[in-house]
């Protein structure tokens, strides 16, 4: 008796591996909340994967909100875009675009106990937005602190005035700033808040009016520092401008600065130019499949997905395990080797390092020191 | 009926109200925790979020305000102000998502977070446009800026109603549960209601009841009705007591029934040796009247003599006997246990002698005397001799020796009783001096070994058996404290000589003695009449106490000589009308008594050296009256 059971169990489970073998296993499915061209390159990682196989089998799937280019950051849609993803089951998330975004969204997720990957916000406050919330870049106070050592030390300004967008993003990127900058001979004329509705002429104006800056600092997004290059280059202004990350995106940035853009200092997490072969191999494909240079957060949400990947090839696709596996890197697992530099999660494993780029001929190549 | 035992019983009531409570606890906590957790959960963010509406209204209310002064002439003034009041939008900390609340609430904070956003920029540019001197700019900004403080208070609102229908939600669920709980109460307190009864009963029909019953049963044995069979009302371990109790009772009647029986046989024995005590006095005293005729030939004078001599031993024998089965009040708390020993084998002798048991005697001499009256000692022996009798009888043929041995050791006195026998099987050894256990058979009560050690501990001895060696015979040891040495007699003090009224000389002789007998028996009477009027005295005879006082009037007496029991008026109540009548011949009044233990009622108002048993003999009854005159 107890020998026909044990045969019958093989059966099942021998007939359970052929269906298996069929083609029908249901994709190992990852969401994807970015903007359509952000999106894009984590496609190609998608793709790239894939092609070599899936994971463990499998083919990966892409879940998307899709938010067409250029939407503005509307934190109340995230939610909606959140709730959107998750009705299949997800092993994680890649998104949202940004700090705003993604601590709007990530409510839902650590309700829902789904890992959010955040590749590009950098806001103070998503260390502390849930268990199932990770950020892949260094928050905007270590940028903030980033950007006024550049200042100070590269760029050796005097005087600045500091133009922040008032989200998390740019609070958290102006509190860097401040702290590296105060006591250290550089000062900060004013600290201007503005939003995406802001008339920026008027509050350049009022903050130029004593005196005019070596510096303008934006903690802001592309459109404000288009835009705020173009009025100090329409003001005749001897005065730089040196922008967070939020502004990496081009060509979007020298469209809204009208051709202003020329000699705007960009922070950003990769260079395309920089980097070893790993990168190399990423901008050449990112290149050929798309036809254009690839950003800092292009890099950045290709390692996201990539990187979830490797965490579900290697634990499975159940979310807590994913997340602990992604917990463990730099602490008990080596951290991972990705386009933009080794990533790990631990204390003092540091996700992506920070790159000051300057605007050169519509693309942006790393910085040289002196002016 | 086969039923579950107390014992389950209780255990089956205790599970129930545990299961009961516990399962009503459980399902309570069950059903409310969710529901508290969920008003929990829908309030604390509540109050987070209304905690942030209010912080963030009042810092639009009073930075508007102040925007308002900025724009007024010397505003300018106020700008340092407002940008203060700008500066702390920061505080508000708008961006921090607040854990807990619906994702309508997260999304109105969110637009809550924008509009607070864009009121604040807003005034910034408010600010800078004044500071530039374009007042008229300034102007519409700060009345964009108020069309965003009324949307704020809009979207408070929205998120207050959003937030307060999570709690409705809660509440609601909390008024069902708690409807729900209240139906589970009501069943809780029927099951309680239902367990509660079923306890009371339960201790009532199985415990109160049956405890009753024993209680009543107890109390009707307290009143001597040893009748009581009590019915088990179930199959438990009252019934089991109740089934004890009623086979206790039988033992206690059984017992009871055999010592109303030996009660009444020892009556019975007692009227018949006083019975035969008068024929025997009779035949004595006839045989003693012609053995006084000198002309009685030799043959016929042996014939006599054998006649007397068996006629005293008789006396013996009875008397004996009736000492035995008759309570006496105890005697002097002296005794001679070498004497008391010889009486015991003599009371036993012509059984023993009759069943072939032999008997010896071992008696030490010197002994002292025991502290204890000598009746309860020979109580004491007669158990442990018949007792050895009877077992040397069961053990069939074979030695039947019994030998009593006395000897004195450190201030006690010892007597062993010790037979032949089989010896006491192991298992009888433990019960031998339990009241009513007995291996006997036919009859015996089984109180003989518990008595006779009873009486030995309150002399303060003791009774103790010992089996010397399987099948070695029985021994009894009797320990008795020795009584203490009599004091010296005092020499007596001198005594004045009687007056002449009270000089009397004591007659040596019954020579002209007037002697009044008065007995009921003629066969007896007649005899001792003979004999005094043989010895000198002037006799005269009377039937009864009546016809004494009768003689007593027509012509004084020196002395009376009376039967204590006697139709008519018996002899104590002559003494009494003599004290009453002629005091000094009532104080000079003698009593015959055949029953011994008729003594001790005399006794109470008699001296008992007044008294003389029956059977007597003529000499002895000569010597009575002498000695007391």
């Amino acid at each position: 008796m107890q020998r026909a059971v044990v045969t019958a169990a093989v059966a099942l489970a021998a007939a359970a591996a052929l269906a298996g073998c069929g083609g029908t296993r249901e994709p190992v499915r990852i969401g994807v909340v970015l903007p359509d061209d952000f999106a894009q390159a984590a496609q190609l990682a998608a793709d790239e994967i894939n092609d070599a196989g899936g994971i463990r089998g499998r083919r990966l799937e892409i879940v998307r909100d899709a938010v067409p280019p250029g939407t503005p950051d509307q934190p109340s849609a995230e939610i909606g875009r959140a709730q959107t993803v998750l009705r299949v089951p997800l092993a994680a998330v890649v998104g949202h675009d940004g700090s705003a975004s993604s601590l709007a969204a990530s409510p839902v997720y650590n309700a829902a106990r789904v890992l959010q990957l955040v590749p590009t916000g950098t806001s103070r406050l998503l260390q502390t937005a849930g268990p199932w919330t990770l950020a892949l870049a260094p928050n905007d106070s270590v940028e903030g602190r980033f950007i006024a050592a550049f200042v100070r030390g590269q760029l050796r300004a005097r005087s600045v005035v500091l133009f922040y967008v008032n989200d998390e993003y740019g609070v958290g990127l102006r509190d860097g700033a401040r702290e590296a900058l105060a006591g250290h001979g550089t000062r900060v004329l004013r600290e201007v808040r503005y939003d995406a509705q802001a008339d920026l002429a008027v509050l350049l104006d009022a903050a130029i009016r004593s005196e005019v800056p070596d510096v303008v600092i934006v903690a802001g997004y592309t459109d404000a520092v288009g835009g705020l290059a173009r009025l100090v280059r329409d003001r005749r202004l001897a005065t730089r401008v040196v922008a967070g990350d939020g502004a990496h995106a081009l060509p979007a940035v020298i469209t809204a600065s009208a051709g202003a853009a020329e000699g705007l200092y960009l922070v950003t997490f990769w260079l395309p130019g920089a980097g070893d072969s790993t990168a190399q191999r990423f901008a050449q494909a990112y290149r050929t499949r798309l036809g254009r240079e690839p950003a800092a957060r292009d890099a950045m949400a290709y390692d996201a997905l990539r990187l979830v990947a490797s965490a579900i090839a290697a634990v499975g696709e159940r979310p807590a395990r994913v997340r602990e596996y992604l917990q463990s890197l730099g602490v008990s697992r080596p951290r991972y080797q990705g386009v933009t530099g080794k990533i790990g999660f631990g204390a003092g494993a540091g996700p992506a390092r920070f790159v000051m780029g300057v605007v050169r001929g519509a693309v942006v190549v790393p910085a040289k020191a002196g002016r | 009926m086969r039923t579950f035992s107390i014992r389950a019983s209780v255990r089956l009531v205790v599970v129930s109200g545990v299961l009961l409570a516990g399962v009503t606890g459980g399902y309570a906590a069950v059903s409310l925790f969710p529901a508290v957790r969920a008003v929990q959960r829908a309030t604390a963010p509540l109050q987070a979020t209304g905690s942030r509406l209010d912080n963030t209204g009042e810092w639009v209310d009073r930075t508007a305000r102040v925007a308002e002064q900025a724009l007024e002439p010397g505003g300018p003034a106020a700008l340092d102000s407002l940008r203060g009041w700008l500066g702390a939008y920061d505080l508000l900390d708008l961006s921090r998502p607040i854990a807990g609340v619906s994702d309508s609430v997260r999304m109105v904070l969110v637009s809550v977070s924008a509009a607070a956003s864009r009121f604040a920029v807003t005034l910034e540019e408010m600010g800078a446009l004044v500071e530039m001197g374009r007042r008229r700019e300034a102007a519409a900004r700060l009345a964009q800026a108020r069309g965003a403080q009324q949307g704020l208070l809009d979207l408070a609102a929205r998120a207050q109603a959003s937030g307060l229908a999570g709690v409705l939600a809660a509440q609601r669920r909390v008024e069902v549960v708690s409807r729900r709980l209240a139906a589970v109460f009501v069943l809780w307190v029927a099951g309680s209601a239902i367990i509660l009864g079923s306890a009371v009963r339960l201790v009532r029909r199985r415990l109160e009841l049956p405890l009753r019953d024993l209680q009543d049963g107890l109390a009707r044995i307290a009143d001597g009705d040893l009748s009581v069979q009590l019915v088990p009302r179930t199959e438990d371990e009252i019934a089991a007591l109740t089934r004890q109790f009623n086979q206790m009772t039988a033992v206690l009647r059984s017992r009871a029934e055999a010592q109303g029986q030996m009660a009444a046989a020892s009556v019975l024995l007692a009227n018949a040796a006083h019975e035969v005590n008068n024929p025997l006095m009779s035949i004595g005293a006839m045989a003693e009247s012609r053995l006084a005729d000198a002309g009685v030939p030799v043959p016929a004078r042996r014939d006599l003599e054998e006649i007397l001599r068996q006629v005293r031993r008789a006396s013996r024998l009875l008397r004996g006997i009736v000492r035995f089965v008759r309570p006496a009040p105890a005697g002097e708390l002296r005794t001679d246990v070498n004497d008391v020993a010889r009486e015991a084998l003599e009371l036993l002798a012509f059984q023993f002698a009759a069943d072939g048991v032999a008997f010896a005697l071992d008696l030490a001499s010197g002994v002292p005397r025991a502290q204890v009256d000598a009746q309860s000692l020979e109580h004491i022996l007669v158990a442990l001799l018949a007792n050895a009798h009877e077992a040397l009888v069961r053990a069939g043929a074979g030695e039947r020796q019994t030998t009593v041995r006395t000897w004195a050791r450190d201030g006690a006195v010892c007597v062993e009783v010790r037979d032949s026998g089989p010896g006491v099987a192991p298992e009888i050894r433990e019960r031998l001096f339990v009241p009513f256990a007995t291996s006997r058979v036919g009859g015996h009560v089984g109180l003989g070994l518990y008595t006779a050690r009873r009486i030995a501990r309150e002399a303060g001895g003791d009774l103790v058996f010992e089996q010397p060696a399987e099948r070695a015979g029985a021994v009894f040891r009797l320990t008795l404290p020795a009584a203490p040495a009599r004091p010296p007699v005092p020499p007596a003090a001198p005594v004045a000589p009687p007056g002449p009224a009270e000089v009397r000389a004591r007659p040596t002789s019954l020579a002209g003695l007037k002697v009044l007998l008065v007995e009921d028996e003629s066969a007896v009477r007649a005899p001792l009449a003979r004999f005094l009027t043989r010895r000198g005295a002037s006799v005269r005879e009377a039937g009864d106490g009546e016809a004494a006082l009768a003689l007593l009037a027509s012509e004084p007496a020196d002395v009376v000589i009376a039967d204590c029991r006697m139709p008519v008026m018996d002899g104590v109540a002559l003494y009494r009308t003599l004290q009453v009548r002629h005091p000094s011949l009532a104080a000079r009044m003698l009593f015959l008594s055949g029953d011994v233990a008729q003594l001790g009622a005399v006794g109470a108002e008699i001296a008992a050296d007044r008294v003389l048993p029956k059977p007597l003999e003529l000499a002895e009854l000569e010597r009575f009256i002498l000695a007391h005159q």
